[in-house]
């Protein structure tokens, strides 16, 4: 097999059908960095709080079914039924800040989280609250805890500067990076026009410690970018990572329409 | 309206003020703050106050402060350490994982009740000048229902006096007649946003809070290009494309936090 060139776009592969579209991008899944900065940082507190109010009610529910802290290979499933128009919502970060709630506090690592799903159902007019149902599951022993709660949905945003007019940059590499992938997108010329409105991605990697979410991330604003995935009905993301040799790494992209 | 600045402060976890915890009211909600607050002066961090003493401080019966008590220890918000001198003596622990199918609580008194392990265990909690947990807020449950103590609660949450200069913009501020309330903030109050602002228009005229128009600035030198506090609009100059936002500030605040704002800002707050 041989070795993509870091410079050049990756080599992309589409395939469309009856159900959907199948993409392939041959090169090592590559993940969103944060932005950087000198400065000291502050995060946003509502995002904060409901981090903390998702921390609580997972452990709960760990906790009632006597189970220990998950070490093995995750699975995590989410739903969000809301009255809130999927244009209003990113779903993959509110499952970032969903992950993040989680993290440590009911599972040692969510670079343990190699298979997860996040959907948006329409709620009932009568009844506007938003819900969230969420599922984890030990892939190796098969235990698992669900909760849900009245809440609403909220995005990960990303820590800004504590000083006033103090800077921060795109992190460069990740910026390059998504450059190409763009790039390897407009070099074909695919006829469709046609918007999905559900993604799956499936990231084959050599390196375990790779977030699923943060790999999503780096494609995801790509697709509807370029129009493969809509902007204004999305209404499900799946994400899953499996372990491969170096030279087998891709990235296999599902779109499917509702 | 003058600020009362304080000098000693004390810390109740978040979710105290939100619905995590339903049976957390009336009488145990008031007791459990009125044990933060002495715990959070006390040099060794207990709770010694007698049962008399305690119930006069609520403004309860002895019996009805004992049977708050007693529920707060057996769901792990408080644990009896020892007793001197005919006095039980009680810790505070971080708050229990509450299991709601199952009406369960899980202890968590294996995380340490200090500000850096609850930081760093996502367990964020709120700071409280002392002077705001004396008196009638603990003594008059016919005026300050549970509501009113929980909102005045998420707003010292939310009131980052250095970053907003008062209570974040996101979460609540005035908007020409009316107000700006989070989803959030109905949710975890359990309320319609009409609830809360007649609330915070009574904590107005209660004196815990102010209106203050403020400066908000985009940082040019962010790639997030937010929106940044820089001062009160009465001390500060005024660029095209500045916002003017009026925000929630309350008026008992920590002295520290108040220099710290003072310290971002060049000394652009009017107190």
């Amino acid at each position: 097999m041989k070795q993509a060139n870091p410079l050049h776009p990756p080599e992309l592969k589409i395939k469309e059908n009856q159900a959907g579209m199948i993409m392939q991008l041959i090169h090592e899944p590559k993940t969103l960095e944060r932005p950087s900065t000198n400065d000291k940082l502050i995060q946003y507190h509502s995002m904060m709080y409901f981090q903390q109010l998702i921390m609580k009610k997972a452990r709960a529910a760990l906790r009632a079914k006597s189970l220990s802290i998950f070490k093995n290979d995750i699975a995590v499933e989410i739903e969000i039924v809301s009255v809130q128009s999927p244009n209003s919502l990113k779903l993959e970060l509110v499952l970032k800040s969903i992950f993040d709630a989680l993290n440590k506090s009911v599972i040692t690592d969510d670079h343990l989280i190699s298979n997860a799903q996040v959907w948006l159902y329409s709620g009932q007019k009568r009844y506007p609250k938003t819900k969230i149902h969420v599922r984890v599951e030990d892939l190796a022993t098969r235990d698992y805890f669900h909760f849900s709660c009245e809440i609403p949905a909220i995005e990960k945003r990303e820590a800004v500067t504590y000083n006033i007019a103090s800077t921060m940059h795109r992190h460069a590499s990740s910026a390059a990076e998504i450059k190409l992938i763009e790039q390897a997108f407009s070099n074909l010329q695919t006829g469709s026009t046609k918007q999905h409105e559900i993604c799956h991605m499936l990231f084959l990697t050599s390196d375990p410690k790779k977030d699923v979410d943060n790999m999503l991330l780096m494609y995801i604003d790509v697709l509807r970018r370029q129009g493969y995935l809509s902007r204004a009905d999305n209404i499900g993301i799946g994400m899953y990572k499996r372990h491969v040799d170096k030279s087998d790494e891709r990235v296999h992209i599902n779109l499917v329409s509702k | 309206m003058s600020i009362q600045l304080s000098k000693n402060t004390f810390f109740v976890d978040r979710t105290v003020f939100g619905n995590t915890f339903p049976e957390l009211k009336g009488d145990r909600l008031r007791i459990y703050l009125l044990m933060c607050r002495v715990v959070g002066t006390n040099p060794n961090g207990s709770f010694f106050m007698s049962l008399d003493s305690t119930a006069k401080e609520v403004n309860i019966s002895m019996k009805l402060t004992r049977n708050a008590i007693e529920w707060l220890c057996r769901n792990f918000f408080i644990k009896k350490v020892g007793s001197r001198c005919q006095v039980n003596v009680y810790k505070v622990m971080v708050v229990p994982d509450y299991h709601l199918p199952t009406d369960t609580y899980y202890s968590n008194e294996q995380i340490q009740r200090d500000r850096v392990t609850m930081k760093s265990t996502q367990n964020g909690y709120c700071e409280f000048p002392i002077e705001v947990m004396q008196g009638s807020i603990l003594r008059n449950q016919t005026k300050w229902t549970d509501r009113r103590v929980k909102l005045l609660g998420q707003l010292y949450l939310y009131h980052w006096i250095d970053i907003y200069g008062g209570v974040d913009p996101e979460a609540a501020h005035f908007k020409n007649n009316t107000m700006h309330i989070s989803e959030l903030l109905t949710y975890t109050l359990g309320c319609h946003t009409n609830d809360i602002k007649h609330i915070v228009k009574w904590l107005q005229r209660e004196g815990y809070l102010t209106r203050v128009k403020t400066v908000y600035r985009e940082n040019q030198n962010s790639c997030h290009k937010e929106l940044q506090f820089i001062g009160d609009a009465i001390k500060t100059n005024q660029q095209p494309g500045d916002f003017l936002i009026d925000v929630i500030r309350l008026t008992c605040i920590p002295d520290l936090k108040l220099n710290d704002a003072q310290n971002r800002t060049g000394g652009k707050l009017a107190v």
